[in-house]
């Protein structure tokens, strides 16, 4: 059997449902196509008739019915008809020798008219080429069919686009919606986008890049972002990348921004809107910036609404975040006032980078805060310091420690919040200095021991505080150590802490989980405790070592206990503030019956 | 002052991890103190999602016991969050086979109370048999296979799994019985994005890399995984699944396995998750007998965190030395999983890796 000849049929209702359902992400696209299809025709214009003059793109609207688009661009051949409107992925923009889509134009892929299917049962384009003098009328439908005649009477020379409103999409054929649409995508259009719908007709685009084959000014630039984002910003960066021609601006916010937030921004693909994220072409770590970009070279997706991940997209975003940390440079140098205010707005976010970034690390490092025993300090002040970098990972624990520290002259830094551990961490990446966590050796060094004689005096007291704290896994030791209005000091390693925790967990659970429980437990060294140290130096601990009786010792050793877990932050045992309230009970009765 | 609304707002601003972690168990303690147990038991439910997403899981099973008597303790809070509770308990289970602490009989008795819940608050037992296929999948298999038929007898409710992480359950499954096809089939939703959430398809994509891993087909392997790996890094998941990512790139791209192993070390030794450490630790083997053979090395320079056993001062390191040093970390943390969930998981695995460089 010979073998013969056959073409796959394509379902154009369903291309037009899977465009709409899956490549587009709304309808809106339609008038974004539009727009594109009319410039691409006045550049191929531009580009093949010197001196033409005043292109234009007219959009008439009737109301809820129909709209039409004009532009004076280069118009269709009979010929290019047949070739560009009835085969789908034929782009007219492709290089006939080379097939490859010319970089002037921003449509590439040929199914973009496609899209006024979702809001039009029929399309209708009347044109009449530049190199022609034939006017013809396409009319096509969604079921793939499509109609060809000549118009008689003539038409204008470029092409026009007439949509019906199709039942329910009366809200795409508003005039609020349809200016609010050509405003969105077309604002910076080089050219006239003129609006009537029939009251009036405005044009649409008066604004212009500032930067466009010209130097601008800051506070031009400045202006230009408040028209474009209708808000107030820091200061301005220009931006720009040889790689896919970018330029633009980037603006610096003037308030806190989240680590995790998604700015919106106006990323224009020659001059028309392509999208408000930044995702595809700004660093991650620009969260302190909205932006204006404009690239000519980048290429987009098949729905166009964000640009193709290349290595060419990668150069420029590349390019994007040297100019903004290259500002940022400068102004470490040139300008710390606004350095300060940036700073003080943006540090937190600045530090979420710097972990993942050496080169944010180390042009930021010296300028971040952070809460010191002696201070705020700034990075660079402690690189300073001439002793290690002891840190505390725990707002609590420095609140706790600070106050020994402190009365010792001694530094030590709260990296409790965010980020900041681990940007101390990496110190020594970069610089000469010792950072290390506060250890339980550390600690220890920081009290003194108590003389023979004071150990003597204090022996008695100790060992049935210890007695006393073991029922807590605790252990008493008696040191000294500023400030002296400290009684004691609590101290618990992390094992100790989580074992804690699970003994917690232990008295507020049922019975099903306490084999879990007790196997976590299990696997805690032994070693690890936590220590009650008592502060030889205070009046109430030297006046507790005189005490003899028993009870009362016991009595003020919990009560010291629980009131330092209390004030530490710690978490509680189920019976502890019951003890707590026993032992002060007890202490209001002895008083009354004494009196 | 004490301030409820001031304590979210606060956890708010932080980032997830083990910061906001210590935040929340500072909160708890606040709460708590002020016998404010409504925002304490919301705040522990903060704290297992925290554990579960963003850290190693382990405080959330040492948080979860207590979550789940205050719902039996306060019945308004049974009233109004059972939901929750139930919801976090099939956390806890999923996940139990990762710790060794927890046998497999204690398993079994949390998936009866499971079972028990679902039945008196009127949910299918889809759940429960997904989580019984899940349990056993690698212990035993055929007994997963039972569970998995009447998983799919069971209607879908409000507490079943979204349909995305339930196909991931479903082609695992398939792929540990090797049946590669059926679980391309299964996987077509997902991969065209009809399906997808938080951790869907990226988890998705390591199940197929572990299969080809397993298979010997590194290359395919790595496809897979660097798509799973991007998207964790990207969305800041935690996974335990790091090392079985260290493990094939290994193979095939070793300066890229030792970034990788670089850049998690530090968590890794923090880590309180056993199979997250077994997982490393067998990965961490690999990547030094592949440099050592890829690159003819000896010895190799890195900058590793100082509490590291074998940290050395001048950066250098012998292979042979991490090697067994991870193998003996490998072994005695694996085997424990092992016994604990009554499988070959882990010893297989080291057999097999043992198998390979003698």
């Amino acid at each position: 059997m010979e073998s013969e000849l056959f073409r796959f049929k394509v379902n154009l209702g369903g291309m037009i449902e899977i465009l709409s359902d899956h490549l587009y992400s709304s309808p809106d696209v339609y008038i974004r196509e539009l727009l594109q299809n009319g410039t691409d025709a006045i550049v191929a214009r531009q580009k093949s008739e010197e001196g033409f003059e005043n292109p234009e793109i007219r959009v008439k609207l009737v109301p809820n019915q129909s709209l039409s688009f004009h532009d004076n661009g280069t118009g269709l051949t009979k010929d290019e008809v047949h070739r560009f409107l009835a085969i789908i992925g034929e782009s007219s923009k492709k290089d006939l020798m080379t097939g490859r889509v010319m970089d002037e134009y921003i449509g590439r892929f040929g199914i973009g008219l496609l899209s006024c299917f979702m809001v039009s049962d029929e399309i209708v384009i009347e044109t009449r080429s530049v190199r022609e003098n034939t006017s013809l009328r396409w009319t096509g439908k969604p079921d793939g069919t499509y109609t060809l005649t000549e118009i008689p009477e003539g038409c204008e020379e470029g092409t026009t686009i007439i949509l019906n409103c199709k039942d329910g999409k009366e809200q795409y054929f508003s005039s609020e919606k349809v200016k609010q649409l050509i405003t969105y995508y077309g604002i910076l259009l080089p050219f006239p986008v003129v609006f009537d719908d029939g009251s009036r007709s405005t044009r649409m685009n008066r604004i212009y890049l500032p930067w466009d084959e010209r130097q601008s000014t800051k506070e031009e630039l400045m202006f230009f972002g408040k028209t474009m984002f209708g808000q107030d910003f820091l200061d301005c960066i220009p931006l720009k990348s040889e790689s896919g021609n970018v330029s633009g601006v980037a603006y610096i916010l003037p308030y806190q921004v989240n680590g995790a937030a998604k700015n919106y921004h106006r990323i224009f693909l020659k001059n028309m809107l392509l999208t408000e994220k930044g995702d595809s072409i700004l660093p991650e770590w620009a969260v302190f910036v909205k932006c204006i970009i404009n690239a000519t070279n980048l290429r987009p997706t098949a729905s166009r609404e964000d640009f193709y991940e290349d290595e060419l997209l990668e150069e420029a975003r590349e390019g994007i975040g040297t100019c903004i940390s290259d500002y940022i440079a400068n102004l470490a140098r040139t300008d710390l006032e606004m350095m300060d205010r940036f700073l003080g707005i943006h540090q937190r976010v600045l530090k979420s980078m710097a972990i993942e970034n050496d080169e944010l690390y180390q042009l930021f490092f010296k300028y971040f805060d952070f809460v010191t025993t002696r201070g705020k300090m700034t990075g660079q002040e402690l690189l300073l310091q001439r002793e290690p970098l002891v840190y505390t990972s725990q707002v609590d624990e420095f609140k706790q420690m600070s106050q020994i520290f402190f009365a010792q002259g001694r530094l030590l830094i709260n990296a409790g919040y965010v980020y900041d551990k681990e940007i101390l961490c990496r110190t020594p990446e970069f610089y000469n200095a010792e950072v290390m966590e506060l250890q339980e050796e550390e600690v220890v060094d920081i009290m003194s021991d108590v003389t023979i004689s004071e150990n003597e005096t204090s022996h008695f007291f100790l060992s049935v505080a210890d007695r006393v704290l073991a029922k807590y896994d605790c252990r008493a030791e008696m040191k000294k150590f500023s400030p002296v209005t400290l009684p004691a000091f609590y101290y618990i390693d992390k094992q100790a802490l989580f074992l804690r925790r699970i003994q917690s967990a232990k008295e507020a659970s049922s019975p099903l989980f306490a084999g879990m429980l007790s196997a976590f437990a299990r696997d805690i060294k032994k070693e690890t405790s936590a220590y009650l140290y008592f502060n030889y130096h205070n009046p109430v601990i030297k006046k507790l070592c005189l005490l003899e009786a028993v009870e009362d010792i016991e009595r003020f050793v919990e009560i010291l206990y629980i009131q330092t877990i209390l004030i530490g932050g710690y978490p509680m045992h189920n019976n502890e503030m019951g003890i707590l309230n026993g032992r002060i009970m007890e202490l209001i009765e002895r008083n009354l019956l004494d009196e | 002052m004490y301030d409820p609304d001031k304590i979210w707002e606060d956890l708010d601003e932080i980032s997830h991890g083990k910061i906001r972690l210590d935040a929340i168990h500072s909160a708890i303690i606040q709460a708590d103190k002020e016998g404010d147990y409504e925002t304490g038991f919301i705040l522990r439910d903060e704290l297992i999602r925290e554990s579960v997403f963003y850290n190693d899981y382990m405080d959330a099973y040492i948080i979860f016991p207590e979550y789940y008597a205050m719902c039996e303790k306060y019945p308004d809070l049974n009233e109004e969050f059972s939901w929750n509770v139930i919801w976090k308990f099939k956390w806890i289970i999923d996940n139990a086979v990762c710790f060794y602490q927890i046998s497999m009989k204690e398993t079994e008795q949390y998936l009866e109370t499971f079972k028990q819940l679902s039945e008196t608050q009127g949910y299918s037992l889809r759940t429960y048999y997904c989580l019984m296929f899940r349990v056993y999948k690698y212990s035993n298999l055929e007994k997963a296979n039972e569970y998995y038929q009447k998983f799919l007898a069971e209607p879908r409710d409000e507490l079943s799994d979204c349909k995305a992480c339930e196909l991931c359950s479903e082609i695992h499954l398939q792929l540990l019985n090797g049946r590669e096809a059926e679980a391309f089939e299964l996987f077509k939703p997902l991969a065209d994005g009809r399906y997808s959430c938080t951790e869907q398809p990226s988890f998705t994509y390591a199940r197929f890399g572990e299969f080809y891993f397993n298979k010997g087909e590194y290359k395919k392997a790595e496809n897979y995984y660097k798509k799973f790996y991007k998207a964790v890094t990207k969305d800041g998941l935690y996974s335990d699944e790091i090392g079985n990512v260290v493990s094939c790139y290994a193979f095939t791209n070793p300066d890229k396995a030792l970034k990788i192993f670089l850049k998690y070390f530090s968590r890794v030794l923090e880590s309180r998750e056993p199979s997250e450490i077994a997982n490393f630790a067998i990965g961490a083997c690999h990547l030094w007998k592949q440099v050592a053979l890829k690159m003819g090395k000896n010895t190799i320079i890195m900058s590793l965190p100082r509490q590291f056993e074998l940290y050395q001062e001048n950066g250098t390191y012998d292979l042979d030395e991490l090697y067994e040093h991870f193998l003996k970390q490998a072994e005695k943390v694996g085997y424990q999983l092992d016994e604990s969930n009554e499988s070959e998981e882990y010893t297989g695995k080291i057999r097999k890796m043992k198998g390979m460089y003698q």
